[in-house]
Parts: structure tokens; C-alpha cells; sequence
């Protein structure tokens, strides 16, 4: 196995104490991560992902004269924080290291979309919803004209489908800003309640960062467990499944057209195989149990013929004492 | 009043400095573990059908718990098996062992497409009821015992209540039993997903969308915080190994056969039948009341993933008197893995069933 470690995390640590951290870390990691895979690439992204954050946390927070500053102005500067981080909530920038904190639900969900629909995850994050809806539904409303219009009619449904995923989608997004905004209004409460009631301010970094987890979470959870995100996810999962649906079927024409197996096709030779796994498996069953009565009822005849042996045996014998008996003793009569 | 956040330049530049550098040895670490194998006690194959796999783990010494009926453990379809076996010192196969207990586990495998169509019933009536034959013909058992975790649990209830004449005593652990508890987020989750639509469009479900769910449980934690807890641990090559372990069980997530997926999600999830009644396996009506024989019943008090009040609904809707619950002070997966749960659990089911051979 290849030794990088002193051509490669040397330097990030001597990068570490005359840059910024989290530029330092990326430009470090623009190179590192160009080299040839480790088996553990993986679990080093998301480990320098999230160090990336914590770095910009510290450098943001670590330099806001707002809450070093005197006792009068930190309430405001605390306030200042918080509203500029909730703006950004309302217009975000998935590549800055904050955002990706508070995106990581979402972004979660894109890698997934992405996994089940073949599109990329971040494909339906880049575009606003489209607007005005109606116009586009009536636009692709307009029925197909001639030799094609079946296919026109399939594709119109697909993009409406698309645009519907894509409402639904920014619905989901939208919940998920109301949840940060909702966290970052407990983090403040938790900051003001150190001080008045614990008397414990926070000192660290790691302090700071797994308070915003905590509340983060806290908000999460309330949030998803109503009765308004059930709906809204549900939603989504729907709109990406019908739009899925919709082009695996044109898929399917196209794969039939070019006198190819179908998807459907294999649904139902899979169907039939399965069906008839059962039966094989349930005649095996009673196959097996037709031989344990039969094995049964040859061990009953096997018992009964060895009784009917032993009856004949011993019938034999009782035979064979009287005919010995008989020749023993003579005749009554004789003897007379 | 005092400011809430008093970090000092100088203090925040040192803690920083000092993650960088457990940051670089962290990652230094990871570059020099070789492949990870799990799975570490030895076993032997005693069936196989398909993609299932039964084993059957080695003890150093013969079985003296439990009159020597086997314990058959049925795990759940959603993550592979070897968390129970997971490293020498973190292996709860090992605990059972010790425990002196004869010890079987069903492997699932990995269903592709053309697995697509097995449902519940061949999964319940089907598969277990087979490994359970082959080992009572084989142990020469009319009865055995069965372990069944998380889903395998409820798949154990279900098969306990269709065939009681087989199943000498069960332990569920970390088993969802009532799925409509308040604080039960997959539930709430699957309320609105059409679930046709999605078995009908995706076919088999992919583990990437289970992945999503299970992560997005707790997401902040689990795609954040985790990996910055990691960092201050990772110097250390045993402690980067166990990271990475888990870190590979988590995402090792088989794909579902959609069928069966489709029933699990709507007869359990969504109308919560079990508890509720009317569930249907194959032909055969499910009714946990029919269960007379001892049960014990393992949770986690901090599971997030199957709520304590969702396991601990069992003793409401079960027939048998001999109930008893192991509470376990810990997660879902802490309960296999820790070395809290090492100490307490195995032991605590093998005294248990001995009581009942």
C-alpha cells in the first residue's frame, strides 16, 4: 500500500499555521484528492467536508468583533449574525461552507433523486421553479399534431411530470429554510439562556458547533414529524417516482421499437419464474410430506408384518408343541 | 449579563491549529488500514437457497445453555448481518457463544431484479419455515429457539404466531412492533409516499433510498458531527479501524425486493396491522394473541430508529404470560456493538432461555 503520509499530510500541516484554515484546507485538498484512490476516499470527503465547516465557523464567529465586543452591543451583534446567516437562507449558495451545513438534508435527498432518476442531484436545486406554472401546463397542454403525435403527447406528460417534480422539490427546499430559520432562533434563545440562567458562556469552538447541531436536530425533528412535512415529503417522493415512471415507460417504447427486451417484458418473466418457484417450492413441501406418511405408514406395515411373523412363528410353534404333544402321549383308547 | 460566546482570537487560532492537526494525522491513519473483514467467528454453511446463506458459528466448547436447542437468528432485510459479528471484542454472536448457546444466523444476501417478486410470504412462510426445519431435522429438535432483530423481529412475530408447534421460546430485540407510536419518524414519513407507485416504478428498492431515510433520521448528527467526533479519535489506527467498520455496515445497504418491500411498507408502516389487525401473510391471518410461549422482548431506550414505545407495545398484544422486556441503556446499533451491551445482553439471553429449556 502506497505511504502518503508525509508527502501529503506534512504539508497540510504546515499549510495550517500561516493560511486561513478552511481556504488552507481546500487548497490542500485540490490537490490531495487528485491523487490515486484510497479505498477509504470516501470517508475522507466527507471528513474534510465537514472539517471545511467547522473552519469557517471558527473563522466567521472568531472574528466577529459583534461577540467579543463589550456587554451592551453583543445582543445586537448576536442579532446581526443571526439575520445576515437567515438571508442567506432565502438566497443560498451551496458552495459556501455554512450553507452546505445547513443543506445537508437536502443535499442527502439529491444524492438519492440523483441514484434513482439517472439526473444529476444538484440539477433540480439550480433551477427556479418555473413560473408562471399555468402558462407552461396550458404550453404543454397543446395537443401533438400528425404522424408523431403519440410520441408528442409522451413527452409533453414527461415534462409536465418534471415540473411537477420540480414544484415539489422547491416546496422541500422551502420547508427546509423554515426548519434552519427555526434552529438558528433556538440557538439564540440557548446563547442568551448560558448566560442569564447557566452563567456559562462558550469558550470553544467545538462548544459553539455542537450547540448548533443540537438545536439543528432539536428543530429537525420537530418540524419533520408534523403533519405538514409528511405531506410535503410524501409529495416529492410521489412527483419523482411519476416522473421516473413516466420515462422508464417511454423507455420501454423505444427499447420495444428497436426489438429489444422491455423492462416490462422481465417484470413478467420475473413474475412467472417467482410464481412458479412457489409452486416447485410447495410441491417439493408436500413431496416431503407425502414421503413422511408414506415412511410412516411402511414402518405401521413393517410393525405389522413382523407382528403377523411373530404370529405365525408362534402359531408355528403352538402347532408344532401339540403335534409333539400328540405324538407323546398315545391314544386314550390304545392305552386301554 | 456576560456575552454567551467569548471565543478569543488567540484561543480559537490554538483549538484550530490543534484540529488541523488531528485532522492530518486522522487522515494519515485512514491511508494505512488495509481492506476491512468483518464477520470474525468462524461458522459453517449448513443451507442454502438462492441468496440466503444459514450459518451455523463455532463455539469453542458445546452447547450447555438452553438444554442445547438452537437459537436461529433472524436479521432484518435493510442492513447486512455481520453487525452481530462485527470485530472480536464487539461481536454479539461471540456473547451468545459464551454464553453457551447454539448459535444459527440466516443471511439474506443481496436480492438483484430478478428476486423482485418475493414477498412476505416467501420470505416468512418460505424461507425462515425452511431454515427452521433444516434445523430442527438436523439438531433432531421438535421446537427451537428464535432470535429476531429489528424487521427479523417483527418477521418473528409473524412467523411465531403462523407456527408456534416449531418455536420453543423468542427474543425480539430492537423490534418494531407498534408503528404508529407519536415519536416514530419512518412512520410518519410513509404516510403520504404512494407506495405502489414506487415499487411499481423502481422495482427492487435501492439501498441508496433506504441510506437517505436512515441518515436523514438524524441528519445533522449522522452527516456532520459524527465526522468531526471522528477527528479527535482517529489518531489511533484501532479506534480509525472501528470507525471505518461501522462507517462500511452503514452504507451497506442491500437493495429491498420490491414485493415484499410493497407489503412491509403498507400493511406495517401505514396501517400498522400488526397491532391493529388484519394482517394477512400468504393466505394465513397474523394474530400476535395466538403466541403462548415465553417471549422476551430487547430494546433500546435511545433508539432512534425504532422508538422504545414502538417495542415495548408488544406485551399489550401478545397471548403468552411469560413476557419479560431487557431494557438496554443505549441506541440501536450500540446494542449489538458496545462494550456495555457485550457484558450485559448475551448473557442476560442465554440465562433467560436456559430457565426455559
Amino acid at each position: 500500500m502506497t505511504d502518503w503520509s508525509n508527502p501529503w499530510f506534512d504539508p497540510w500541516k504546515d499549510l495550517t499555521s500561516s493560511q486561513p484554515w478552511q481556504s488552507a484546507l481546500e487548497d490542500w485538498w485540490g490537490q490531495f484528492s487528485k491523487q490515486p484512490s484510497s479505498p477509504h476516499m470516501k470517508a475522507f470527503e466527507n471528513i474534510v467536508s465537514q472539517s471545511r465547516m467547522f473552519f469557517e465557523m471558527a473563522e466567521k464567529m472568531g472574528n466577529k468583533q459583534a461577540l467579543t465586543g463589550t456587554v451592551t452591543d453583543w445582543q445586537a451583534g448576536l442579532e446581526q449574525v443571526f439575520n445576515s446567516l437567515k438571508e442567506s437562507f432565502d438566497h443560498p449558495n451551496t458552495t459556501q461552507a455554512p450553507q452546505l451545513f445547513w443543506q445537508m438534508p437536502l443535499a442527502n435527498w439529491e444524492r438519492a433523486a440523483s441514484s434513482m432518476s439517472g439526473l444529476p442531484g444538484e440539477w433540480f436545486s439550480t433551477h427556479a421553479a418555473f413560473d408562471p406554472k399555468a402558462k407552461l401546463d396550458q404550453f404543454l397542454s397543446t395537443p401533438g399534431l400528425g404522424y408523431t403525435r403519440e410520441s408528442q403527447a409522451e413527452q409533453q406528460k414527461l415534462a409536465r411530470l418534471l415540473v411537477d417534480y420540480q414544484t415539489a422539490y422547491q416546496k422541500y427546499a422551502s420547508f427546509f429554510v423554515e426548519v434552519n430559520k427555526q434552529s438558528l432562533d433556538l440557538l439564540q434563545q440557548r446563547l442568551v439562556n448560558l448566560t442569564q440562567v447557566e452563567q456559562k458562556p462558550i469558550t470553544t469552538v467545538r462548544e459553539l458547533y455542537d450547540l448548533w447541531i443540537e438545536c439543528s436536530e432539536e428543530s429537525y425533528t420537530q418540524k419533520v414529524l408534523t403533519d405538514e412535512y409528511s405531506e410535503i415529503h410524501g409529495a416529492m417522493v410521489n412527483a419523482l417516482m411519476a416522473l421516473k415512471h413516466q420515462s422508464g415507460q417511454m423507455m420501454d417504447d423505444w427499447a420495444g421499437a428497436l426489438n429489444m427486451p422491455t423492462r416490462q417484458e422481465m417484470d413478467t418473466i420475473h413474475q412467472r419464474f417467482q410464481s412458479s418457484r412457489r409452486s416447485s417450492a410447495a410441491l417439493r413441501q408436500e413431496v416431503r410430506t407425502l414421503q413422511a406418511i408414506e415412511k410412516k405408514q411402511s414402518d405401521q406395515i413393517d410393525q405389522l408384518l413382523s407382528k403377523l411373523d411373530q404370529l405365525e412363528k408362534g402359531g408355528k410353534q403352538k402347532g408344532n408343541k401339540a403335534k409333539k404333544n400328540k405324538r407323546k402321549k398315545p391314544p386314550k383308547g390304545k392305552q386301554k | 449579563m456576560t456575552n454567551p460566546v467569548q471565543l478569543r482570537p488567540d484561543a480559537v487560532a490554538e483549538e484550530m491549529a490543534s484540529f488541523a492537526h488531528k485532522l492530518g494525522d486522522s487522515l494519515a491513519t485512514l491511508t494505512k488500514l488495509d481492506r476491512l473483514e468483518s464477520g470474525v467467528t468462524d461458522r459453517e454453511i449448513v443451507y442454502q437457497e438462492d441468496k440466503l446463506v444459514l450459518y451455523r458459528f463455532k463455539a469453542s466448547h458445546a452447547p450447555s445453555a438452553s438444554g442445547g436447542i438452537p437459537v436461529l437468528i433472524v436479521y432484518a432485510l435493510v442492513n447486512r448481518p455481520y453487525m452481530t459479528d462485527l470485530q472480536k471484542d464487539r461481536s454479539m454472536i461471540r456473547g451468545l457463544l459464551e454464553a453457551g448457546l447454539d448459535v444459527y444466523l440466516i443471511d439474506w444476501g443481496y436480492p438483484d431484479r430478478a428476486d423482485r417478486f418475493l414477498t412476505l410470504d416467501d420470505y416468512i412462510n418460505g424461507y425462515i419455515d425452511r431454515c427452521v426445519d433444516v434445523i430442527r431435522e438436523w439438531r433432531g429438535q421438535p421446537r427451537i429457539n428464535i432470535l429476531g432483530i429489528c424487521q427479523g423481529g417483527t418477521f418473528s412475530l409473524c412467523y411465531t404466531a403462523m407456527h408456534q408447534d416449531k418455536v420453543k421460546n423468542l427474543i425480539t430485540m430492537v423490534t418494531p412492533v407498534d408503528f404508529k407510536t407519536p415519536d416514530n419518524m419512518l412512520g410518519k414519513w410513509t404516510e403520504h409516499v404512494d407506495i405502489d407507485l414506487l415499487v411499481d416504478t423502481l422495482g427492487n428498492i435501492p439501498g441508496e433510498l433506504l441510506n437517505w431515510t436512515f441518515l436523514n433520521l438524524k441528519p445533522f448528527q449522522l452527516m456532520g458531527q459524527k465526522y468531526i467526533d471522528m477527528v479527535e479519535v482517529l489518531k489511533d489506527e484501532k479506534s480509525a479501524k472501528n470507525f471505518m467498520l461501522m462507517e462500511k455496515w452503514i452504507f451497506d445497504s442491500p437493495d429491498q425486493a420490491g414485493e415484499a418491500f410493497r407489503q412491509f411498507v403498507r400493511d406495517f408502516f401505514q396501517q400498522n396491522k400488526l397491532v391493529d389487525g388484519g394482517l394477512k401473510i400468504g393466505e394465513t391471518l397474523v394474530d400476535l394473541n395466538n403466541i403462548h410461549i415465553p417471549v422476551l422482548n430487547v430494546y433500546a431506550t435511545q433508539d432512534h430508529l425504532v422508538p422504545p414505545d414502538s417495542s415495548r407495545a408488544l406485551k399489550h398484544h401478545i397471548g403468552s404470560e411469560d413476557y419479560q422486556e431487557v431494557t438496554f441503556d443505549g441506541g440501536h446499533i450500540g446494542i449489538y456493538v458496545s462494550s456495555k451491551s457485550q457484558k450485559t445482553i448475551p448473557p442476560a439471553i442465554g440465562q433467560w432461555l436456559s430457565e426455559r429449556s
